[in-house]
C-alpha cells in the first residue's frame, strides 16, 4: 500500500476515524492491527518477521531491564539477531551473486545465485530501531514492559516502510500518555500529508524522469547534462523522501503522534556536515549514535591522533551509511565517497573558507563546494559503479554542451532547484504560520492552501497515472 | 556527518534497572514545539478543520457531475457513463451490440441501421455500447440494468475479441469498478448486491459509492485537454499558429473513440501500440469460472427478457492474426465452447477486413471508414440472426 495510492488515502480516514471512536485504552490495540493489516498488504508472509522480531528483542529487552549481568552478551544476542535477520533479506542475495561473479572472473567452480529474497520493506528502519531500543537498554535507559506499547512502536505504520527512524523513548511516552485530540496537530497533520502529495507527485516524478533521461544514456551526456541530470535526481531524492516523510508525519499527526523531523532545508547547508545535520536527520543522528561514536571511542583506533581518529569514524560510519541504502557496490562507492566528500570538506572549511574572507564569499564558497561534492557522491545511488565513472567522466570532461537534455529540460531542472533554494530561504525569513496566525483570515486560508495543493496533487498524479499506469513507487520504499 | 558539536539532551540521572543512564535523547530530530495551546489558536485550528470538512463534503457532492463531464471530454464521448444516458434516453433499440471497445468503433450505427432496415424491409434501429477495456464482469451488471428497462432489444450481439474474456486481463478488471459507478442505481438493492458480486474489488467500489471523489478524481486529466484546447484557440487567434510545445497530442487524442473520426490512416505507433495490448492482455489467458458465470448469468439475463442472443467476433487486423495465431486459435476455442455450452450462435469476422491501413485505429480497431465498409457484411449477418 503506497502513500501516494488510492487505497491508502481511504485506508488512512478509515483508521482515524475509528481510532478517535475507540475507548482510549482500545486505540494502541487498533494501532498495531492496522499496522500489521498495512504491512500484510505488502507481502503476508513477511508478517511472520516483524512479528517475530518484535518478540525475540522484546523478551530480550525486559531481562535486560532486570539489570542482570549477562547485560553485555544479551545486548550482544539481540544486535545479532537483528543484524542477521537484515545480512539474511538484504545482504545475502548480492553477497552470493558477488561471491559467484568474483568465482567466474577467476576461473572458479561456484554454483549459480541460489539466494533470490524478495526484500521485507520497512525492514532496514525497524531493524535500527530494534538495535537503537537494545543499545539504550545496555546504556541504561527503561525498557518497554508493556506488549502491546512495545509492539507498537516498531510496527506504527506511518513510519513502518521508511521512517523516520523513531527513538522508543520519545515515541513510548506519547504511547503512554495517550495522545487527546488537539486540533492544532489534527490540522498540522492534513497539511503535511497534501505537502507531501504535492512533492512527489508534481516534482518529484517529474524531475526524476529528466535525470533517468541522462542515467539511460550516459554515453551520449555532455558535460552540461551530466551536471543536470546529477543535480536532477539529487532533487528528485529530496522531494521524494522529504514527500514520504511529510506523509508519514502528517499521517501519525491525524492519531495525535509526532514522530521525528528527516528534513531542515538541506539545500541550504553551506559545509557537507551541516548538511548531514539537514538530510535524512533521524538516519544521521543514529549513525552519529550508535556508530560514529562507537567507532571513534574504540581501541583499535587509540593509536591514531584524534583529528585522524575522527576522520576515520566518519569514512567507516559513511560507509555503513552507505551499504544500509542497498545491496550493491554502488552503494559502497557511495558510502565511501560521501566519507571522504565529508572529510575533504572538513579541511577545505577549516583550511581556506575559515580564513579571513567576507562572509558572503564563505558562505557562498562552502555552499559551491557542498553541492559539488554531494552531486559526485550522489550519482553512484541510482547508478552501477560504471555508469557512475562514466558520469564523472562526461562532468569533467563531456564537452561544454547538451546532448541528452533540451534547453527547457535544464531550465526546469535548475529552475526547480534554485526555486526551492529561495522557497527555503523565504520559509527561513518569514515562516507562514507566524505570518498569518493573527490574521483573521486563517480558518480560510489553511483550508484553501490544503484544498488547492491537494487538488494539483491529484491532478499531476493522474496526469503521471496515465503514463505509467499505476503510482510512481517511492524512492525509500523497499528498504 | 552530525558530531558531538550537535545539542545533546541527557536523559535523568537514573533509571529503574539501577544503571546510571547515558542515553542521547535526540533533540535535534524533534520536531518543533507547536507553542501554547492559547484559547485563539485552537480556536483557529477548528475553524479551519470545519471549513476543511464542509470543502470535502461539497467536493463529494460536486465530484460526479464534474466527473462525468470530463469523462466524458477524455474519452469524446464514448464514457461509460455518457454511453449509459444515451441508452436510457433514447428509445430501445431493435439490436443492440455490446462489448469491449471494438462493439463502438467497429461499427458504424446509422450506416448499419440504414442497412439492416433495407434488407428486412422496415425500420431497424442498431445501436452500439462498446466500453474501453470492459470485460463480462461489469457486462453482466450492465445487462442487469438494460433488462430492467422495458421494452427490451430483439437481438443482443455479445462482442469478444480475446482479452476481455481473460480473467488475468489487467487492463479489464480495473475498468470494471469505473464502470459499475457509472451505471450505479443506489435505490435498487439487487443492483448494489450484483455490482458488489462482480466487482474484483467490492471494498474499493463501495468506497467510490461513498465517497465519489474517489470514484471521479482520474477524469481530472481531461483538464489538460481543455487546457490544450484553449491555448491553441487563443494562439491561433493571437499569433495565427498553433506553437509547438501545444502540438503534441493531449492524453485524450491519443484515445482510439478520439482517433476513430479523426485519423485517416493508422499510424505505426497506434499498430504498435496495440499489437502490445493485446499480447499483454493474452497473457496467462484464463477464462475462470467467475468470468463464465458472469457471461451465462449475463444471456440467462437477456434470455429471460426475451431477447435472442449471439457472440460476435469484430475483425482483427490480418497483421495481428499473424503475429499472434496461437493466442487468436485459443480464444476462438474458449469463446466456440463456451458458445457451445450456452446454446449461442458464433458470428465470425475476426478475419473479414483486409490489411489496408486507411481502415483502421490500430490492429484492434476499425475507423470510421472500416466501419462503414464492414456495414454491409455485419448487417447482412445480424439480419440472419434476427430472423431466426
Amino acid at each position: 500500500m503506497l502513500f501516494n495510492s488510492p487505497t491508502y488515502i481511504a485506508f488512512l480516514p478509515a483508521v482515524v476515524v475509528m481510532y478517535w471512536v475507540l475507548p482510549k485504552a482500545y486505540r494502541p490495540v487498533l494501532l498495531i492491527a492496522a499496522s500489521y493489516y498495512f504491512y500484510a498488504s505488502w507481502n503476508p508472509p513477511y508478517l511472520l518477521l516483524i512479528f517475530g522480531l518484535t518478540l525475540i528483542n522484546y523478551g530480550i529487552g525486559r531481562v535486560q531491564g532486570n539489570a542482570t549481568p549477562r547485560r553485555r552478551s544479551l545486548l550482544w544476542l539481540a544486535v545479532a539477531i537483528n543484524v542477521a535477520a537484515l545480512g539474511i533479506f538484504k545482504y545475502l542475495g548480492w553477497l552470493d551473486q558477488s561471491a559467484s561473479s568474483l568465482a567466474g572472473f577467476l576461473g572458479l567452480q561456484w554454483p549459480a545465485p541460489l539466494v533470490h529474497l524478495a526484500l521485507p520493506i520497512g525492514l532496514s528502519f525497524f531493524t535500527f530501531e530494534f538495535l537503537h531500543y537494545q543499545i539504550d537498554l545496555y546504556r541504561g535507559s527503561d525498557p518497554i514492559t508493556n506488549p502491546i506499547r512495545f509492539a507498537l512502536f516498531p510496527a506504527f505504520f506511518p513510519t513502518q516502510i521508511a521512517g523516520p527512524i523513531k527513538r522508543y523513548q520519545d515515541f513510548d511516552e506519547q504511547v503512554r500518555s495517550n495522545p487527546k485530540y488537539d486540533p492544532r496537530i489534527f490540522l498540522e497533520g492534513i497539511e503535511l500529508i497534501v505537502i507531501g502529495m504535492f512533492k512527489k507527485a508534481a516534482i518529484a516524478d517529474n524531475i526524476g524522469r529528466l535525470a533517468m533521461l541522462v542515467f539511460s544514456d550516459p554515453s551520449h551526456a555532455g558535460m552540461i547534462d551530466a551536471w543536470a541530470g546529477a543535480l536532477g535526481f539529487f532533487v528528485e531524492l529530496y522531494f521524494d523522501f522529504s514527500a514520504y516523510t511529510d506523509i508519514a508525519r502528517g499521517s501519525a499527526q491525524l492519531f495525535g503522534y509526532r514522530i521525528p523531523l528527516n528534513f531542515r532545508q538541506p539545500f541550504l547547508a553551506t559545509t557537507f556536515q551541516d548538511f548531514w545535520q539537514r538530510w535524512h536527520m533521524s538516519l544521521t543522528f543514529w549513525l552519529r549514535d550508535y556508530v560514529y561514536y562507537p567507532v571513534g571511542q574504540t581501541r583499535l583506533l587509540g593509536v591514531l591522533k584524534p583529528r585522524m581518529r575522527a576522520m576515520v569514524a566518519v569514512v567507516i560510519t559513511l560507509l555503513v551509511c552507505g551499504i544500509w541504502h542497498g545491496a550493491g557496490w554502488n552503494f559502497v562507492a557511495m558510502g565511501l565517497a560521501l566519507g571522504f566528500s565529508l572529510v575533504i570538506d572538513r579541511i577545505m572549511t577549516v583550511n581556506l573558507w575559515r580564513r579571513q574572507m567576507p562572509t558572503w564569499l564563505r558562505i557562498s564558497g562552502g555552499w559551491v563546494q557542498t553541492e559539488i561534492l554531494l552531486l559526485l557522491a550522489m550519482v553512484f545511488f541510482p547508478n552501477s559503479i560504471s555508469t557512475a565513472f562514466q558520469l564523472w567522466q562526461h562532468m569533467f570532461f563531456g564537452g561544454l554542451h547538451m546532448n541528452v537534455l533540451t534547453p527547457v529540460k535544464f531550465l526546469e531542472i535548475v529552475g526547480v532547484f534554485g526555486g526551492t533554494c529561495a522557497i527555503q530561504l523565504a520559509l527561513r525569513r518569514w515562516p507562514p504560520r507566524e505570518l498569518i496566525k493573527d490574521l483573521n483570515v486563517a480558518a480560510v486560508l489553511r483550508p484553501a492552501y490544503a484544498f488547492a495543493m491537494a487538488g494539483a496533487a491529484v491532478y499531476f498524479a493522474v496526469a503521471d497515472a496515465a503514463l505509467t499506469l499505476s503510482p510512481q513507487k517511492f524512492i525509500y520504499f523497499q528498504f | 556527518m552530525a558530531t558531538a558539536q550537535a545539542e545533546v539532551r541527557r536523559a535523568p540521572a537514573t533509571a529503574s534497572n539501577g544503571h546510571a543512564p547515558r542515553v542521547r535523547l535526540h533533540s535535534e530530530i524533534l520536531p518543533p514545539d507547536l507553542g501554547p495551546a492559547t484559547p485563539a489558536a485552537l480556536r483557529t485550528s477548528r475553524r479551519a478543520l470545519a471549513i476543511m470538512a464542509v470543502g470535502i463534503v461539497i467536493v463529494q457532492l460536486i465530484s460526479a457531475p464534474i466527473g462525468h463531464r470530463l469523462d466524458a471530454i477524455a474519452h469524446t464521448g464514448t464514457d461509460v457513463y455518457s454511453l449509459w444516458e444515451k441508452y436510457v434516453t433514447h428509445p430501445v433499440p431493435d439490436i443492440l451490440i455490446l462489448g469491449a471497445s471494438p462493439a463502438r468503433t467497429d461499427v458504424d450505427e446509422g450506416i448499419l441501421s440504414g442497412d439492416l432496415t433495407a434488407l428486412i424491409g422496415r425500420p431497424v434501429r442498431a445501436e452500439t455500447m462498446g466500453f474501453p477495456g470492459e470485460n463480462p464482469l461489469f457486462l453482466d451488471a450492465l445487462m442487469y440494468r438494460i433488462m430492467k428497462r422495458t421494452p427490451h432489444p430483439k437481438l443482443i450481439a455479445l462482442t469478444t475479441i480475446g482479452p476481455d474474456l481473460s480473467e488475468n486481463c489487467f487492463l479489464c478488471n480495473v475498468a470494471v469498478n469505473p464502470g459499475l459507478w457509472d451505471i450505479s442505481d443506489l435505490t435498487d438493492p439487487g443492483f448494489v448486491q450484483l455490482a458488489l458480486h462482480v466487482s474484483p474489488n467490492p471494498s474499493w467500489l463501495a468506497i467510490g459509492w461513498a465517497l465519489p471523489v474517489f470514484a471521479y478524481y482520474s477524469s481530472l486529466i481531461a483538464l489538460q485537454c481543455v487546457a490544450y484546447d484553449a491555448g491553441r484557440s487563443v494562439s491561433t487567434k493571437v499569433i495565427g499558429r498553433i506553437p509547438r510545445q501545444l502540438q503534441n497530442p493531449t492524453p485524450c487524442e491519443t484515445l482510439a473513440a478520439y482517433k476513430w473520426g479523426t485519423q485517416s490512416t493508422m499510424t505505426p505507433g497506434d499498430f504498435t501500440g496495440s499489437l502490445d495490448t493485446y499480447r499483454i492482455g493474452m497473457l496467462k489467458y484464463d477464462v475462470s469460472p467467475r468470468i463464465y458465470s458472469s457471461v451465462a448469468d449475463m444471456i440467462a439475463r437477456a434470455r429471460a427478457g426475451g431477447s435472442k442472443v449471439v457472440f460476435l467476433r469484430p475483425p482483427l487486423h490480418p497483421a495481428l492474426l499473424a503475429s499472434f495465431p496461437g493466442q487468436v486459435q485459443t480464444s476462438k476455442q474458449s469463446v466456440d465452447a463456451i458458445a457451445g455450452q450456452l446454446n449461442l450462435n458464433v458470428i465470425d469476422f475476426s478475419d473479414a477486413m483486409p490489411y489496408d491501413p486507411n481502415l483502421w485505429v490500430d490492429a484492434l480497431h476499425l475507423d470510421r471508414q472500416g466501419a462503414g465498409v464492414f456495414a454491409p457484411q455485419l448487417a447482412g449477418a445480424l439480419a440472419t440472426a434476427l430472423g431466426s
